[in-house]
């Protein structure tokens, strides 16, 4: 064997071996480069956000300033609503009302993907996978495919712009492959500065209410265990919330894996309590009567996931 | 009170029964399930008395059936029907066609002059969806079933801002659930 | 036979909102109280009994997983009846592929009359079982007092509803009501031992 074909056979290796181990390091990188671009850059546009079958357009902003972020959502639809998202909270407004809710605590870090804040642990629950190269809104895009290795979670798919990273498409698929869940940008515009929006203003002469202004508590303060969870899934808040009833009060943890989350309630049994599983459109939900408790599970999640949690849940 | 119930069957099979027993009727049915059996039989005389034959469900029908859907959760919304995805660029999903198509629609009109058309008319016309039918609440005081799975939805995701339905009220939510 | 329409769609259409909104039990009673109509049903296309019996337990299924999209236009047992004939007509095409010999006819159910039966109906067991349970229901009728055969009668072949039959006989509805149920009594005491 001449020595340049030996070295031309080296070079032919070397480019496969590195190409095989990026694919699944390269999307990874591409995920965080999303989480970063979503963070820091000036971008506007349309978004339709199709769920549960309803489809609803808003026109989406997001504005930075000195560090601060803000993301706002102007609705082309009744009800017309303008939602701000800011310092962790979310304001909904409705104009014909006049009427705010305020969200101290919402469970979501974006109106257009949530990503987790560790990607690195990703992969026990994952698997990423590079897919075409395709057009969204006339722009040269990545797919990302983001697999479970498991039958406890959806998959998802990521459209990622090539040039600012921006998730221009995200997509949900159920276990049967059917899309239950897309936000796609119609129009966007990156670079362009959004104005900041003053939400004191807006509640000058309106009906403010305002949700899980309750702190959070201790996870171990729950009146319950965990005992089933699946990879990856970890507690991420525990909190109580009033009912109308004073004596009552309904517990509420939240458990995630990062992208998928589950949210499980328990309250005193109600007269009408029923156990076993409903689902309310992509959204899967399981209820236990334990003593006089009720338990219910609920998520974007198989039913085998509500299920399994719910099953392994024990009062203290 | 035996007699009472079975008058009620003879009536609900008659369809001679009261909306306001329905209720009382159900709550029976639950509690005494052989009464289901008494329902059958006497179903099955009006069927002879029609059809002069009999081809009637056996004892184990509806119990078969139970068993089916006994792992079914229950379907509050209508189901969307699964779509095999292939790679083949031809069986894109359709809302993704139609966000393009409606794009392309939108610049076209802009390049024109015209006044550009209106991109959700364009969406709703393409993807008419069954809505979610309006909840009837329950005239009893305490939320149904339904309507607390709605207000535990809402706490544990944000979809009220970006899917605000129209039979969701913010504050009816709040004020039953989650009042801080 | 004149069918009653009128309260017979709205307590069907209370029931399927009890389904919508969660409570399983209530398809229970719409389950028993067309079971028989569909079985029949059923069999005028697949022409066996127990295979009737299997097909009609897929109609109700579908029936369920399709209740979310059932908005009330039409009458309940309307929307099944159709659910239950597409159910059949699907099960004799795959049972024609299984069985490449025969033709079977998919047209409507006057048509079916002709297509081959691929099983007999006429099982010993369930010629005697039918027989009997018909000679008993018959007997039963005929024993019955004047007044309470003529309820059940204009009730069951008639399809008349109790105001209608009250008006017929002459009589208060809660008599009318009071005599279909004892006459539906009687005949259940003989018929209870046969179908438990």
């Amino acid at each position: 064997m001449s020595m340049l074909y030996r070295v031309f056979l080296f070079f032919c290796l070397s480019i496969t071996t590195v190409t095989a181990e990026e694919v699944e390091p390269k999307a990874l990188q591409w995920l965080q480069s999303v989480s970063q671009a979503m963070k820091s850059l000036d971008y506007k546009g349309t978004v339709a956000f199709f769920k549960n079958g309803r489809l609803d357009t808003m026109k989406y902003f997001h504005a930075i300033e000195a560090g601060k972020q803000q993301e706002r959502l102007l609705s082309l639809n009744s009800p017309m609503r303008e939602v701000i998202r800011e310092a962790g909270t979310v304001r909904c407004v409705f104009k014909k009302s006049k009427e705010i809710v305020v969200n101290h605590r919402p469970v979501s870090d974006s109106f257009l993907i949530d990503l987790p804040d560790d990607l690195s642990g990703l992969g026990a629950a994952y698997q990423l996978q590079i897919r075409d190269e395709e057009s969204v809104v006339m722009l040269p895009v990545y797919v990302v495919s983001i697999v479970p290795k498991d039958q406890y979670r959806y998959e998802r798919k990521i459209w990622i712009d090539k040039e600012s990273f921006l998730p221009l498409k995200t997509e949900v698929y159920d276990l049967s492959g059917a899309t239950v869940e897309q936000v796609v940008f119609t129009d966007i515009k990156v670079g362009e500065k959004s104005v900041f929006i003053d939400v004191a203003e807006d509640e000058k002469d309106a009906k403010v209410k305002h949700l899980h202004k309750n702190e959070l508590l201790a996870i171990d303060q729950a009146s319950f265990l965990v005992q089933n969870l699946p990879q990856n899934f970890q507690q991420v808040f525990f909190t109580r919330m009033n009912t109308d009833d004073a004596e009552q009060s309904v517990e509420h943890l939240l458990l995630s894996d990062g992208f998928s989350s589950v949210s499980v309630y328990k309250e005193t049994k109600a007269k009408d309590a029923q156990e076993g599983l409903q689902t309310l459109g992509s959204v899967k939900s399981f209820t236990q009567i334990i003593d006089n408790h009720q338990i219910t599970v609920l998520g974007e999640v198989p039913v085998k996931t509500v299920k399994f949690i719910a099953q392994g849940i024990k009062l203290k | 009170m035996n007699k009472e119930i079975n008058q009620k069957i003879s009536q609900f099979l008659d369809d001679e029964l009261d909306h306001a027993e329905l209720d009382n009727f159900l709550h029976n049915i639950k509690k005494q399930p052989d009464l289901k059996s008494k329902i059958n039989r006497y179903q099955a005389v009006t069927q002879v008395l029609k059809m002069d034959q009999a081809v009637l469900a056996d004892g184990g029908f509806l119990e078969g059936i139970n068993q089916q859907l006994k792992d079914e959760p229950h379907y509050f919304l209508p189901q969307q029907r699964a779509e095999k995805r292939t790679p083949k660029f031809w069986q894109k999903t359709s809302l993704a066609i139609a966000a393009s198509a409606t794009f392309v629609a939108i610049i076209l009109a802009q390049q024109s002059g015209v006044q550009s058309i209106d991109p959700v008319q364009q969406i709703a016309e393409v993807h008419k969806q069954v809505v979610e039918r309006p909840v009837q609440v329950a005239k009893a005081s305490e939320p149904t079933q339904h309507e607390r799975l709605k207000a535990y939805l809402q706490a544990h995701n944000d979809d009220l801002y970006t899917h605000g339905s129209s039979n969701i009220h913010p504050f009816a939510r709040v004020a039953s659930y989650g009042r801080d | 036979m004149k069918e009653q329409q009128g309260n017979n769609a709205e307590l069907d259409k209370e029931l399927v909102l009890r389904v919508q909104q969660g409570d399983k039990s209530a398809y229970d009673l719409l389950v028993i109280k067309y079971q028989h109509r569909i079985i029949q049903l059923v069999n005028r296309y697949v022409k066996d009994p127990s295979e009737a019996q299997d097909v009609a337990q897929e109609a109700f299924i579908k029936a369920y997983r399709a209740l979310p999209n059932f908005r009330g236009d039409s009458a309940f047992y309307t929307w099944l009846y159709r659910i239950a004939i597409n159910t059949a007509k699907n099960y004799l095409v795959s049972r024609s592929r299984r069985y490449s010999d025969y033709q079977v006819d998919v047209q409507d159910a006057e048509q079916v009359e002709n297509a081959p039966q691929l099983k007999g109906m006429d099982t010993p067991e369930f010629l005697l079982m039918n027989d009997e349970i018909v000679a008993v229901i018959k007997a039963a009728i005929e024993k019955l007092p004047k007044e309470m055969k003529v309820a059940i009668m204009l009730r069951e072949f008639e399809g008349l509803s109790y105001e209608e039959i009250a008006q017929a006989m002459e009589c208060p509805v809660g008599t009318v009501r009071s005599r279909i149920f004892r006459a539906r009594e009687a005949i259940d005491e003989k018929l209870g031992p046969l179908l438990g």
